[in-house]
C-alpha cells in the first residue's frame, strides 16, 4: 500500500467519526518499487486533494527520515511547477509500498491489516447475521 | 497501443479464479469488453490519462489491467474475494502494475472517501444473487469519484437506473454501449455453453450530483439488500468448473 492511499482511503465503519482524518499507519515492512517513471502530471492531479500537514506527520510517524529529509515542512508557494518538489513528493507518495503493517481508525479505533501490500478492511460479520 | 493489442495483452496476462463464486457472481469481464470501456473513456472523455481511477469489484483485474494501459495518476481496486485479489496478485506482476488492491466489501462498507478519486469503472455484481447489490455499487461509485462512473448493467434494468440518477441522485445516467455479453456455462447447473445477456455500458456525469442524497440512497439500498422479490434460496455456493471453460474465460 502506498502512501496516496492515506488520502483515499478512509473507515470501513459507517458513521465512525472519522471525518476527515488520515487512518494512522504503521509499517512493519515495506519496499522501493524499482524503475517506477516519474511522470509529473500524475503528482499534480492529486495536489488539490492532498493533505500535506497530514502527510508529513504520517511519514514523521513511520520514521522514515529518508524520505521525510526531501521534503519541506509545509507546501511550497507553487507547487505545481517546482519540478525538485513534484519529484520528491512522487517518491514519498507512490514509490514506497508498506508490505506488512496496520490502519488505524483515528475515529472508532478499529485496526485493519496490511498483509502482501493490501489492507484488509472487511468488517466482521454482524452477529445477528 | 491499438484496442486489439491491449485485448491480447489482457488475454495473455490476466488470470481467472480456479473456482469462481456463484453467490458473488463472479465471471470474468471479457478481455474486449474491457479494453472497449477504458478506451472509450480515455479517447472519448479523457477521463483516465493522468486521473485518479477506482475499479470497484475489481476480480482478477481485466479492467485494471485495461485501465492501466492509459497511465492514470493512480488506480485502486476493490474487491471482496481472497481468490480474486490472488488472481489480480499474479495479473500485477505478470503485467508490472503499480495500482493498489484493497480487501474489503463494496456495496456495504467501501472505504473509499467522497470524492477522493476523478472516475470509477466497474463490472459490478448484476443483482441475480443479492438483490439491490449492482445499484447498490453505482452509488458507491457515485458518491467516490468527482467526474464520472463507467458501469456494466443488464440493459432490462438500464432504464430505471438513468431515472432513478437523475430524480435521487442529481446524476445524469448515458448508455454508451450495449453488448452481448457471453456468460459461458461456468457452474454445473448451467444447460447451455454460453448464454448471452444483453448489458449496457453507462457513463455517469457526476458534474451535478447530490452527494447528500447519494448517501441516504446508499444507507437504505445496503438495508434493503437481499430483500424482495429475487430472493434466491438457492443453496449451491461456490461452483465447480466445467471443463475449459473453469474460472469463466476461456483462453484461446
Amino acid at each position: 500500500m502506498k502512501l496516496i492511499m492515506l488520502n483515499i482511503l478512509t473507515c470501513s465503519v459507517p458513521a465512525c467519526g472519522i471525518e476527515d482524518r488520515m487512518l494512522e499507519l504503521q509499517a512493519e515492512a515495506f519496499s522501493d518499487i524499482e524503475g517506477l517513471e516519474f511522470v509529473p502530471e500524475h503528482v499534480v492531479r492529486f495536489l488539490p486533494r492532498l493533505d500535506y500537514p497530514g502527510l508529513i506527520a504520517a511519514i514523521q510517524g513511520l520514521g522514515w527520515t529518508d524520505v521525510l529529509g526531501s521534503l519541506p515542512a509545509t507546501l511550497p508557494d507553487d507547487p505545481a511547477s517546482d519540478e525538485a518538489f513534484l519529484y520528491a513528493l512522487f517518491n514519498a507518495l507512490f514509490v514506497r509500498e508498506v508490505q506488512t503493517g496496520t490502519l488505524t481508525c483515528p475515529g472508532c479505533g478499529t485496526v485493519y491489516p496490511i498483509t502482501d501490500a493490501i489492507p484488509r478492511m472487511l468488517l466482521a460479520p454482524e452477529p445477528n447475521q | 497501443m491499438k484496442l486489439w493489442e491491449i485485448e491480447e495483452v489482457l488475454r495473455q496476462g490476466v488470470p481467472s479464479w480456479s473456482e469462481p463464486d456463484v453467490e458473488l457472481e463472479q465471471y470474468a469481464t471479457p478481455p474486449d469488453i474491457a479494453s472497449r470501456i477504458a478506451f472509450v473513456a480515455e479517447n472519448t472523455y479523457g477521463d483516465i490519462t493522468n486521473k485518479a481511477v477506482a475499479d470497484l469489484g475489481c476480480g482478477p483485474g481485466m479492467l485494471s489491467a485495461a485501465v492501466s494501459v492509459f497511465s492514470p495518476a493512480a488506480l485502486v481496486s476493490l474487491d471482496i474475494s481472497e481468490d480474486s485479489l490472488d488472481a489480480y496478485t499474479r495479473t500485477r506482476e505478470a503485467l508490472e502494475l503499480t495500482s493498489t488492491l484493497v480487501h474489503c466489501d463494496v456495496a456495504k462498507h467501501c472505504p473509499l472517501r467522497g470524492n477522493s478519486v476523478d472516475t470509477v469503472v466497474m463490472n459490478p455484481p448484476f443483482g441475480t444473487r443479492l438483490a439491490g447489490v449492482d445499484v447498490a455499487f453505482l452509488a458507491q461509485g457515485c458518491l467516490a469519484a468527482t467526474t464520472s462512473v463507467y458501469s456494466l448493467h443488464k440493459s432490462s434494468t438500464v432504464d430505471h437506473l438513468v431515472d432513478k440518477a437523475a430524480k435521487t441522485w442529481s446524476v445524469i445516467v448515458s448508455p454508451v454501449f450495449r453488448y452481448k455479453f457471453p456468460l459461458p456455462a461456468t457452474y454445473d447447473f448451467h444447460k447451455a455453453n454460453t448464454k448471452d445477456i444483453e448489458v449496457t455500458l453507462i457513463r455517469c456525469d457526476l458534474k451535478h450530483k447530490d452527494q447528500a442524497a447519494l448517501e441516504m440512497s446508499l444507507a437504505q439500498l445496503v438495508s434493503r439488500l437481499g430483500k424482495g422479490k429475487k430472493d434466491k434460496k438457492d443453496k449451491r455456493g461456490k461452483g465447480k468448473g466445467r471443463g475449459k471453460g473453469r474460472g469463466g474465460y476461456q483462453r484461446r
